[in-house]
C-alpha cells in the first residue's frame, strides 16, 4: 500500500524532528537509530516521539497524515521482531512515557492502563491487590501492555484462561488519521456496539495507536501447584491428552521439549483451592506411575520460578516459530517436525501448550545471519504442517530472517475485508505499511 | 425486481416448499421477542445449505432488496424483526450438528442447531457448551453468535465470544469466507470478534466452530436470604475480593421472589426479606467444601437471615427454575411489563437499585429486579398496565433512565440482549458521535449499503427519537411475550444436564 507514492519522498529524520518538536516539545523527540533497522530492516535512524498525552498522540497522527510521515506506534521496542518487515518509517510514535494507571476497580476485577506501563509494572499493580491478567506470553518483563496486546502475545496459561482477546474489554485508540475512538467499555459484560476492540488485539499498531487498554482480571490463585512428569515423550503425551478430556483442571499444561531426545517435561498448573489440588496431584502421580514417569511437585513461589526459568530460556533463543493444529496431531507429529529441526541443523526448545493446540518452537542456533536456513526450515514445516492442518507462523525472529518471506504465511479469501478495515482506520496508509499479515 | 419475480428467483433456489410469501404465511416473522415494533417482510425463506444461503444473499445484494438473518426468533432488542420490507433468511432449517471432536475439545455446528440440544448431544460423554442464556432450550446458536448472548454461568466461563472459535460465513455480498481458527490464533485481524454480536449486520454464520468443555466434576450451590438489599450486594462484593470465582451469583429482589413463587417452581421466599442470592461454585470435589463453607460464612458476616447449600440436584434444579423464570413469571404479577439488560461494575449495585427505587416511587410502576449480580448485569422488570393512558411511555421512559443511571455509573446500555431497534437511541448515552461513526465506517466495509438487517444496532449520528413511537406497540402485545414456552433450563451442566 502506498508504495509507489513513498519512493518518491525525501524525509530527512532532522525535518521530521523539527516538526515534531514543534508539537509535542522537543524534550519529547530525538533522533535514533534502531528502530527502522528492527522493523524494517534497514538502517535509517528516524525521529521518536514520546508524548505524554493522548492530545498529543492524536497532534502527532493528524501532522504525519498531513505531511505523509509513515509512522510507527511502539512501546519500548521489545517486540519490534514481530511481524513482517514493513517500509522504513519516518516517525516512530512511543507511548512509553505514557505509563500510568488510568483506572483500577479492584472489587470490580477491572483496569486501564495506559499502553506504556510493563508487564512487569502491571503484574506488581495487581498483585498488591491481589489479582492478576492470567497471561504469561514469552516477551521481556519490560515489554510494554501496548506492545503485548498488538502482538496478542500469549503463554501456557492460555491452556485454561483464554487468550487477550478473552480479558481486553476496552481500549482507546488514535485512527491513522488522528480521530480518537473509544471502544468497549469498563464493565465485563458488554454488547452495545460492534466489538471493535477484538480489531486491535494483534493488529501490530497497523490500525491505529493504542492510548489506553482496560482489561478484566482475575483473582490471585488461592493456592498454586505445579507438577513436572519427566519422561518417554509418547508417555507424556499420553498423560496430556487423558489430562485435557479429564475432570481435572489444568490452567497450564505445557509439554517441554529439548533438541530431539525422545525425553521430555509435561508441565502441569493447578490454580484450584488447596483440596482440589491435593486431588488433582494425586491423580497426576497415579497417571505417572501408570505411564511410567516421574513426578516433582512444585509449590507457590518454586512454581512460579520454574515458569519463569522456562520462559527465560525460551527468551534467549533469537527465532520464535509457532504451529497451531488439532492437540491430538500437534502432539503426534512433534517427533517428525523435530527431526526436520535437528536435521537442518538448529538446536530446538519445543514448548506445547497442548489444549490451545499451539506449538511453539524456539531456535537457538545463531550461526545464520541472512537467515537462509530459517526461511528453509519454515517452508518445509509449511509443507509438513499443512499436510495435517496446521499453520506456520514466524512469531519474532531478526530482521534478516524475516526479509523476503511472508511470516504469517498469507491471508485467505478474508483478505479483502481486512484490506477495507485498514483503509477505513488508516485512509492514507501511513500506519507502518507492510508489517501486517499480507503485507498489510 | 418485483415480488413476482423475486418470489419466483427465490423458489428456484430453495424450491417452492421453502418459501413463504403469502402476507397469512408472514405474521409469525413480524418481530422477534421483542414485541414493540413489527414489520411485514417481503418473504421467508428457509435455506438448508450455506451454497443456498450465498445464492440468496448474492440474489437479494445484486437486486438492492435487504434481507434480516433469523434463528429462534427469541432475541430480546428487535434484532431479527424486518422493518424495511425485507426478506427474512431463516435459518433454522440448518440445525445439524455437523461434527464433534471430544479428544480436541471442538463440535462444529450449523447456525440453526439449538444452544440446549448441543449440550445435550455431548452429554452422554461428559462435555457441554458453556453458554447459556435463559432461553437456551429454543435459541440458536446462530442466533447466539449473532447476539454475543450471555447467561448466568458467564462470570466464570465468559459469553458467545469467548466460546466460538472459526466460522464459516456468508458475507453481505454472497461471498463465502472461513474465519477465525480451530485452534491456536488466526491470522489476520479478528473478522470472528468484529462479526460475534454484530447482530446479523455483516454477514450470516453457516458453520459455527465452538470450544466444548468438560462438565464440571462437581457442583455447590448456596441460597442466601437478605432483610437488606445493600448487605446482599456488599456479600457478592465481598466473596469476588476473597479470590473466588464462583460459577454464577445470581440476586432477586423482593417483587421478582412474588412472581416466581407464583410460577410453577415455588420456593416460598418469606414475604419480608429484601434479597435473595443463588450463588454456585464448580470444579473438583475435593475444593469444593472450603469455597463452599467460605462463602457461607460471607454470606453470614453480611447479616444473611438465613444461608443454605442445595442438598440434592432436585433442591438445586428447583432454586435454577425459580430464577430463570423471572421473566415469564413476571406477567403473573403485572398484566404488562418490559425487560431492561444494563450493566454496572458491581460495586455499584447498592447505588443503581437505590436510584432504580426511585424511579419506581416517581413512576408510581413497581420494578422488579433480577441480575446476573456477579458480572453487574441488571435486568430490571419494569410492571406497568397498557390499559391506562399514559403507562406504556412512562414504563419506557423508566427504562431509558434506568440505562441512562447505568451508563452514569460507568456501565453500559446492554449486557447480552443486544442494542437491536430497542436500545438505538441510548447507544447515544455510551459513545460520542465520533465513536458512532467509527462503528458504522467499520459497517460499511461489510455492508456498505446497509442491505444485511439494516437499521440496527448504531443509530445514525444527528438522527434521534426514531423509535420512540413504536414503543408503544409494546403494550399491545405485550402477552406474546408473556406467554412464551417456558425457556428454563431445569438443571444446568454440572448436575448432568
Amino acid at each position: 500500500m502506498g508504495d509507489s507514492m513513498a519512493e518518491a519522498r525525501v524525509i530527512s529524520p532532522q525535518d521530521v524532528c523539527a516538526d515534531v518538536g514543534q508539537c509535542v516539545g522537543n524534550a519529547a523527540v530525538a533522533i535514533e537509530s534502531g528502530w527502522n533497522e528492527a522493523a524494517a530492516g534497514i538502517a535509517a535512524p528516524v525521529a521518536v516521539a514520546r508524548p505524554t498525552t493522548e492530545d498529543r498522540v492524536a497532534a502527532l497522527v493528524r501532522l504525519a497524515a498531513e505531511r505523509g510521515w509513515r509512522l510507527l506506534p511502539a512501546g519500548r521496542g521489545r517486540q519490534l521482531s514481530w511481524g513482517n518487515l514493513g517500509q522504513p518509517v519516518d516517525l516512530v510514535v512511543s507511548t512509553a512515557a505514557m505509563k500510568e494507571v488510568a483506572y483500577y476497580s479492584p472489587a470490580d476485577l477491572v483496569i486501564s492502563v495506559q499502553p506504556g506501563m510493563t508487564w512487569a509494572e502491571l503484574s506488581r499493580v495487581l498483585a498488591a491487590e491481589g489479582q492478576m491478567l492470567p497471561v504469561d506470553p514469552f516477551v521481556p518483563d519490560d515489554a510494554t501492555i501496548g506492545g503485548i496486546v498488538s502482538t496478542a502475545a500469549s503463554g501456557p496459561r492460555r491452556a485454561l484462561y483464554g487468550a487477550l482477546r478473552d480479558m481486553v474489554i476496552g481500549l482507546r485508540v488514535v485512527w491513522g488519521d488522528g480521530r480518537v475512538i473509544r471502544t468497549g467499555g469498563r464493565v465485563v459484560k458488554n454488547v452495545a456496539g460492534y466489538d471493535m476492540t477484538k480489531l486491535f488485539i494483534g493488529a501490530l499498531g497497523t490500525l491505529g495507536v493504542l492510548t489506553e487498554v482496560t482489561f478484566k482480571l482475575r483473582p490471585l490463585p488461592l493456592h498454586r501447584a505445579t507438577v513436572l512428569l519427566s519422561g518417554d515423550v509418547q508417555a507424556l503425551r499420553t498423560v496430556a491428552h487423558t489430562v485435557m478430556t479429564s475432570e481435572l483442571i489444568p490452567s497450564r499444561l505445557e509439554l517441554v521439549l529439548r533438541g530431539d531426545a525422545s525425553r521430555g517435561v509435561l508441565a502441569i498448573d493447578c490454580d484450584e483451592p488447596s483440596g482440589g489440588a491435593a486431588y488433582q496431584i494425586q491423580r497426576l502421580r497415579a497417571l505417572a506411575q501408570e505411564q511410567g514417569l516421574s513426578a516433582e511437585v512444585l509449590d507457590g513461589d518454586v512454581a512460579d520460578n520454574w515458569w519463569r526459568m522456562h520462559r527465560a530460556s525460551a527468551m534467549e533463543a533469537p527465532v520464535c516459530l509457532r504451529i497451531s493444529g488439532k492437540p491430538t496431531r500437534l502432539t503426534a507429529q512433534a517427533a517428525a517436525w523435530r527431526t526436520v529441526c535437528a536435521e537442518a541443523g538448529f538446536e530446538t526448545l519445543w514448548s506445547i501448550t497442548v489444549p490451545a493446540g499451539m506449538a511453539r518452537i524456539f531456535l537457538s542456533s545463531t550461526a545464520d545471519a541472512d537467515g537462509v536456513r530459517v526461511r528453509k526450515l519454515v517452508e518445509q514445516l509449511r509443507q509438513a504442517a499443512g499436510e495435517v492442518g496446521g499453520q506456520v507462523v514466524v512469531e519474532r525472529a531478526p530482521a534478516g530472517v524475516r526479509r523476503g518471506i511472508d511470516v504469517f504465511g498469507g491471508l485467505g479469501a478474508s483478505r479483502v475485508w481486512m484490506e477495507g478495515i485498514k483503509r477505513t482506520a488508516d485512509p492514507h496508509g501511513l500506519l507502518c505499511p507492510g508489517r501486517f499479515a499480507g503485507g498489510i | 425486481m418485483n415480488q413476482e419475480a423475486l418470489v419466483r428467483a427465490l423458489t428456484e433456489i430453495v424450491g417452492p416448499r421453502r418459501i413463504l410469501h403469502r402476507p397469512g404465511q408472514l405474521a409469525a416473522y413480524e418481530c422477534d421477542g421483542y414485541v414493540a415494533q413489527k414489520g411485514r417482510p417481503r418473504a421467508v425463506v428457509f435455506p438448508e445449505t450455506t451454497e443456498e444461503v450465498s445464492r440468496i444473499v448474492r440474489l437479494l445484494h445484486r437486486e438492492r432488496i435487504p434481507f434480516v438473518p433469523r434463528g429462534a426468533g427469541t432475541g430480546l432488542s428487535g434484532g431479527a424483526t424486518p422493518l424495511h420490507d425485507e426478506v427474512v433468511i431463516s435459518l433454522v432449517r440448518m440445525n445439524k450438528l455437523l461434527s464433534v471432536d471430544y479428544e480436541n475439545m471442538r463440535a462444529i455446528v450449523q447456525p440453526g442447531h439449538v444452544n440446549l440440544t448441543l449440550s445435550k448431544r455431548l452429554g452422554p460423554q461428559g462435555y457441554y457448551y458453556a453458554p447459556d442464556p435463559s432461553s437456551q432450550s429454543v435459541c440458536t446458536i446462530g442466533g447466539n453468535l449473532a447476539e454475543n448472548a450471555g447467561g448466568a454461568h458467564c462470570l466464570k466461563y465468559g459469553v458467545t465470544t469467548n466460546h466460538i472459535v472459526a466460522a464459516e460465513v456468508v458475507m453481505p455480498n454472497g461471498d463465502v469466507v472461513e474465519i477465525g481458527a480451530e485452534f491456536g490464533e488466526a491470522v489476520g485481524y479478528d473478522l470472528l470478534g468484529l462479526i460475534v454480536g454484530s447482530e446479523g449486520t455483516l454477514g450470516i454464520a453457516t458453520a459455527i466452530t465452538v470450544r466444548i468443555l468438560k462438565k464440571p466434576q462437581a457442583v455447590r450451590t448456596v441460597m442466601a436470604m437478605f432483610d437488606r438489599v445493600a448487605d446482599a450486594s456488599d456479600t457478592v462484593s465481598h466473596i469476588i475480593a476473597s479470590g473466588i470465582v464462583p460459577a454464577a451469583i445470581e440476586m432477586m429482589d423482593q417483587l421478582a421472589m412474588q412472581a416466581v413463587d407464583k410460577s410453577n417452581y415455588h420456593v416460598g421466599y418469606p414475604r419480608d426479606i429484601e434479597a435473595v442470592l443463588l450463588i454456585e461454585v464448580d470444579g473438583l470435589e475435593a475444593g469444593l467444601p472450603e469455597l463452599a463453607d467460605r462463602i457461607i460464612a460471607i454470606c453470614r458476616e453480611h447479616r444473611a437471615r438465613s444461608v443454605k447449600l442445595a442438598e440434592s440436584d432436585a433442591e438445586r434444579a428447583l432454586w435454577w427454575s425459580s430464577r430463570k423464570m423471572a421473566f415469564g413469571a413476571t406477567g403473573r404479577i403485572s398484566p404488562d411489563y418490559i425487560v431492561q439488560d444494563g450493566v454496572i461494575p458491581r460495586t455499584k449495585l447498592t447505588e443503581i437499585l437505590a436510584r432504580i427505587a426511585e424511579l419506581s416511587e416517581e413512576s408510581g410502576l413497581r420494578i422488579a429486579n433480577v441480575f446476573h449480580a456477579g458480572d453487574g448485569n441488571l435486568h430490571p422488570l419494569i410492571c406497568y398496565d397498557a390499559r391506562i393512558p399514559g403507562q406504556t411511555e412512562k414504563a419506557v421512559a423508566v427504562g431509558s433512565a434506568i440505562l441512562r443511571a447505568c451508563v452514569d455509573v460507568g456501565g453500559s446500555i446492554t449486557g447480552e440482549h443486544g442494542v437491536g431497534v430497542e436500545k438505538l437511541e441510548e447507544m447515544r448515552y455510551l459513545f460520542s458521535d465520533a465513536d458512532l461513526e467509527a462503528q458504522l465506517a467499520i459497517r460499511a466495509v461489510f455492508n456498505p449499503e446497509d442491505l444485511c438487517n439494516p437499521g440496527k444496532l448504531i443509530p445514525r449520528p444527528g438522527r434521534c427519537a426514531e423509535v420512540r413511537d413504536a414503543h408503544w406497540l409494546a403494550a399491545k402485545h405485550a402477552e406474546i411475550a408473556a406467554g412464551f414456552p417456558d425457556q428454563t433450563l431445569t438443571t444446568s451442566p454440572g448436575a448432568g444436564a
